[in-house]
C-alpha cells in the first residue's frame, strides 16, 4: 500500500510551511531554527540513541566477558560531539556513562583512570541528582576495592587512606540521595492526613 | 486431525467454531497456527518491514513526486491537465475575497469549502489515504495561501498562543518514583521520554495537537 504522490507531497510541503512559518519566524523551534530558544530536537534524540546503543552494546560486550570492547563503547560516547546547548539530560547521561566506565575499570584494577571518570563525571552532574549521587557511590566502590587491592599487596598505610575516602564517598551519596528522595516527597501540608 | 479439534488444540471453544465453514476453519488455523508458531523471517522482509516503519516524511522527494510537482505545477500555471486542480481552486477561492477578510476566516473558508471537493474528488480505491491524502492537501495547500496571501493582514488575525514546546532539561525527575539500577535502563527511559517529547513538539509545530 503506498500512497499518492500528492499526498507524499503534500507531507514536505505542510512540514516546510508550518515549521518555517510557524517555527522559525515567531516561535520556539521544533528542528533547530537559528537564533531560537531551545527545544527537544532531533539532534538531541540522535545523542540520546547514541547513548542508548552504546550502553546496549557494553552490555552485550560485558555478557560475554570483553570489559575492554564494553569500555571502548563508552568511551566513544563520552567523546562523542555532543548537542549545541549543553542540554541537561546530556549532561546527565554523560555523568551516568562515567560512572559506569569508573565501575568497569575499577572491577580491573585500574583504579587511578577510574577515579579520572568519576572526577569527569561529577563536571558534568553539578546539581544534587540521583546523577550525582550515584557518581559518589562508584567511587565509595572503587575506593573500597582499591583498599583490599592495597591491603593485598601489604601496603597498609595506603589501603587506609582509600579505606577513608571509601567512608566519605558513601556518605556523600546518601546525603546526596537522600536529599533527592526529600525532594520527590509531597510537601508535608500536601500529605494525606497532615495536620493543617 | 480434524478441524474441530485443531481448533480446540489452538484453545478455542467448539461453541465459537462450529458453524466456521471449513474455508473459515482452514483461515483460523492458518491464522492462528502463524501466531503461535510464526516462520522464519527471510532478511529481506525484515528489512522491508524495518524500511517501511522508518519512513521518513522528511526524505527527500522521489522522482516520481518530482514529476507529479511539476505536473500540478504547470497545470495550476493553465498548461495541461491535473486532477488536483480543482481541490486547490477551491482552496484559493476564499483568498481572493478581498484584503478585509482575515486570515483566519479565510482558512476557514478554504477548508469548508475544499473539503467537499476532496469528497467528491474521491478516486482513490483506500479510503484511508484517500482522506488522509485530501486532509494534507488541505493542510498544505492552506498554509501555502495563508502565507502567500501577503494581504492578509496579520495585524486582523488573533495573536497565536505561544507554542508549549518540550524543552532539554533535567532526566532526574524520571527517577523520582523509580530508580533502575542499571545504566542502560536508565538510557532507554531518557531517550524513550525524550522521544516522545520531540514527536509532540513536532504536532504542536504542525497544530495538529
Amino acid at each position: 500500500m503506498t500512497a499518492g504522490p500528492i499526498t507524499r507531497l503534500a507531507w514536505p510541503l505542510v512540514l516546510t510551511l508550518a515549521l518555517s512559518a510557524s517555527a522559525c519566524s515567531k516561535r520556539s523551534s521544533v528542528d533547530d531554527c537559528p537564533g531560537s530558544e531551545q527545544v527537544v530536537d532531533p539532534v538531541l534524540l540522535a545523542f540520546l540513541s547514541q547513548a542508548r546503543s552504546a550502553h546496549h552494546l557494553a552490555d552485550q560486550r560485558e555478557a560475554t566477558g570483553d570489559t575492554a570492547g564494553a569500555l571502548r563503547d563508552l568511551q566513544t560516547l563520552v567523546t562523542a560531539p555532543r548537542p549545541p546547548g549543553a542540554p541537561p539530560e546530556v549532561a546527565e547521561v554523560l555523568a551516568d556513562t562515567q560512572a559506569r566506565i569508573a565501575e568497569l575499570l575499577s572491577a580491573l584494577g585500574r583504579f587511578d583512570p577510574a577515579e579520572a571518570a568519576v572526577r569527569e563525571g561529577l563536571d558534568s552532574a553539578k546539581a544534587p541528582t540521583y546523577f550525582r549521587g550515584h557518581l559518589f557511590e562508584v567511587r565509595g566502590l572503587l575506593e573500597e576495592r582499591r583498599e583490599k587491592a592495597l591491603r593485598a599487596k601489604g601496603r597498609g598505610q595506603e589501603a587506609d587512606e582509600a579505606h577513608q575516602r571509601s567512608l566519605s564517598a558513601y556518605e556523600e551519596a546518601m546525603k546526596i540521595q537522600a536529599s533527592v528522595i526529600g525532594a520527590a516527597l509531597p510537601a508535608p501540608s500536601a500529605r494525606p492526613g497532615a495536620r493543617p | 486431525m480434524s478441524q474441530a479439534d485443531e481448533l480446540k488444540a489452538l484453545g478455542l471453544s467448539p461453541d465459537e467454531t462450529s458453524e466456521l465453514t471449513p474455508a473459515e476453519a482452514e483461515r483460523w488455523l492458518e491464522a492462528l497456527g502463524a501466531a503461535l508458531r510464526p516462520g522464519e523471517l527471510s532478511t529481506q522482509d525484515n528489512e522491508r518491514l524495518i524500511t517501511l516503519a522508518l519512513e521518513d516524511p522528511l526524505a527527500p522527494p522521489s522522482a516520481e513526486e518530482l514529476a507529479e510537482s511539476a505536473r500540478l505545477r504547470d497545470a495550476l500555471a493553465g498548461s495541461g491537465a491535473h486532477e488536483d486542480v480543482e481541490l486547490l481552486a477551491a482552496l484559493r477561492a476564499p483568498f481572493e475575497l478581498g484584503e478585509a477578510e482575515s486570515a483566519q476566516h479565510a482558512t476557514e473558508g478554504a477548508l469548508a469549502k475544499a473539503l467537499p471537493a476532496a469528497a467528491a474528488n474521491k478516486r482513490r480505491g483506500n479510503v484511508v489515504y484517500a482522506a488522509f491524502g485530501a486532509t494534507s492537501l488541505v493542510l498544505a495547500a492552506a498554509a501555502a495561501l495563508v502565507l502567500s496571501v501577503g494581504g492578509l493582514s496579520r495585524e486582523s488575525a488573533p495573536a497565536a498562543p505561544p507554542l508549549a514546546l518540550a524543552k532539554p532539561r533535567s532526566a532526574a525527575p524520571l527517577f523520582e518514583s523509580h530508580f533502575d539500577s542499571n545504566t542502560t535502563a536508565r538510557v532507554d527511559l531518557i531517550a524513550s521520554v525524550r522521544s516522545r517529547d520531540l514527536r509532540d513538539n513536532r504536532y504542536a509545530a504542525w497544530g495538529v495537537r
